[in-house]
């Protein structure tokens, strides 16, 4: 899952816990300044489109848009995605608890070792 | 030598010499086993500012006279430049293949930097998009992923970001001891230690050593702090829970793996079983202002016998 935009974070909670909405009714939702274009607004819902962002359906000549996921789900999903990419990340600007992987074995042993000295104090 | 051409040739002078210095130093990197953590961190970060140091150095002592004559501070020597080529910004001329090698040399310090700067910038941008979807919990910020993190993240505002998998994959004392172990990375500065040393270090072949036994040797000191509270027991307990959540989640990846990863692990464990180090305030910017200073007073002293120095070799060299 990527990060939104400005634009894309305006139109995703012009969609959340709303009915579904066409790209007229979807531009009416958002902050009245700046002025947005309907053709801006509706390259960005063909975007999060794409992204599986919103999901659409066939209304008339129109369509009508969605959020795929309530704002709950969304938040998790993006935490989960940007978790991930902080893990492979590396080590510049942060610094990690453990950045070593190891076998279950290893660990096993190790944590056999702590637990019997922890134990034998 | 034209302005640009004087301004190429640096490039390939500061980048030899700060490589050349690197390779000097690199074998004491071995006499560093063994030593408490606070010197390791000190002495690796001095070892890694150095090759920089040195570079200033020679770059300063080529433009000393160009710089100085002008304030009356040096004497302008250039006609007295015949038995090797002068590095000027006002006289002289670059030859094509030094001019390619400084080109060179430029471009490969600002991609290696620039790499540097761009994971920075990263890290920061993650580390404040996951602080904004997660729960300030007075000392750090829990997030609600599944990945294991345990991390201080971010230069501008350090933060300590912990993932509810940890939080319920960890009892109360080790809990403790891990966010014991993320604060005295805070309190040390690290991450705007190691930023710096890896941007230092960034184009200078063989210097990256050094960041690496920075690294480790801080880590070594955030364990003994975190174990002088809570005992390195429960800080071992901590970094075998969080080792396993990883090992748990193998995708995902946590650093270095296999036999270093491992042996590192192992290392540590037994390391803070054995009680750790009494503390011991950091010294390495003292050292880094002091070897600032010594360089500064060597340029003033000797920049003379510096310039020959570098001007002859840079003849040898076909510059």
């Amino acid at each position: 899952m990527s990060e939104l935009g400005t634009l894309e974070t305006q139109v995703m909670e012009a969609l959340w816990g709303q009915p579904a909405a066409t790209v007229r009714e979807v531009a009416a939702r958002l902050p009245p300044t700046p002025p947005r274009a309907y053709t801006t607004v509706m390259t960005t819902l063909d975007r999060l489109h794409r992204k599986g962002l919103v999901t659409r359906e066939k209304d008339g000549l129109a369509y009508r848009y969605q959020a795929a996921l309530p704002r709950e789900a969304h938040a998790r999903q993006l935490a989960d995605t940007l978790a991930a990419e902080l893990l492979t990340h590396g080590d510049a600007g942060l610094a990690a608890l453990v950045d070593a992987t190891a076998s279950g074995a290893l660990l096993d042993r190790l944590a056999a070792l702590v637990n019997a000295r922890r134990a034998a104090r | 030598m034209s302005v640009l051409g004087f301004g190429l040739a640096t490039g390939s002078l500061a980048l030899a010499t700060a490589t050349a210095v690197a390779l000097l130093v690199r074998p004491w990197a071995a006499a560093l086993r063994g030593a408490p953590a606070a010197r390791r961190a000190d002495i690796a970060a001095f070892a890694a500012v150095a090759p920089l140091l040195a570079a200033a150095l020679a770059v300063g002592a080529v433009l000393w006279p160009a710089v100085g004559a002008p304030l009356g501070w040096a004497v302008d020597h250039c006609i007295g430049h015949v038995h090797h080529p002068h590095l000027c910004p006002r006289h002289g001329h670059a030859s094509g293949p030094a001019a390619a090698a400084g080109a060179a040399a430029w471009l490969w310090g600002v991609a290696r930097t620039g790499a540097v700067l761009r994971a920075l910038v990263r890290a920061e941008a993650l580390g404040t998009r996951l602080a904004a979807l997660g729960e300030d919990l007075g000392g750090f910020t829990l997030l609600p992923v599944r990945p294991a993190l345990c991390h201080v993240v971010g230069l501008r505002a350090p933060r300590i970001l912990v993932s509810a998998s940890v939080r319920a994959a960890l009892p109360a004392d080790a809990l403790g001891a891990a966010l014991a172990h993320e604060r005295a990375h805070l309190t040390r500065g690290d991450l705007r230690w190691s930023a710096a040393l890896r941007l230092a270090t960034a184009a200078v072949p063989g210097a990256g050593l050094w960041h690496g036994i920075w690294r480790e040797a801080a880590e070594d000191c955030a364990d003994d702090a975190a174990a002088r509270v809570h005992g390195g027991g429960a800080v071992a307990d901590a970094v075998l829970r969080v080792a396993r959540l990883g090992a748990d989640a193998p995708a995902l990846g946590l650093g270095v793996g296999g036999a270093t990863g491992e042996a590192a692990l192992e290392r540590r464990v037994h390391r803070l079983l054995a009680g750790g180090e009494p503390p011991r305030p950091p010294r390495a910017g003292l050292g880094l202002v002091l070897g600032g200073a010594a360089a500064a007073a060597a340029l003033a002293v000797a920049h003379g016998a510096v310039h020959h120095a570098v001007e002859t070799a840079w003849g040898w060299l076909g510059g």
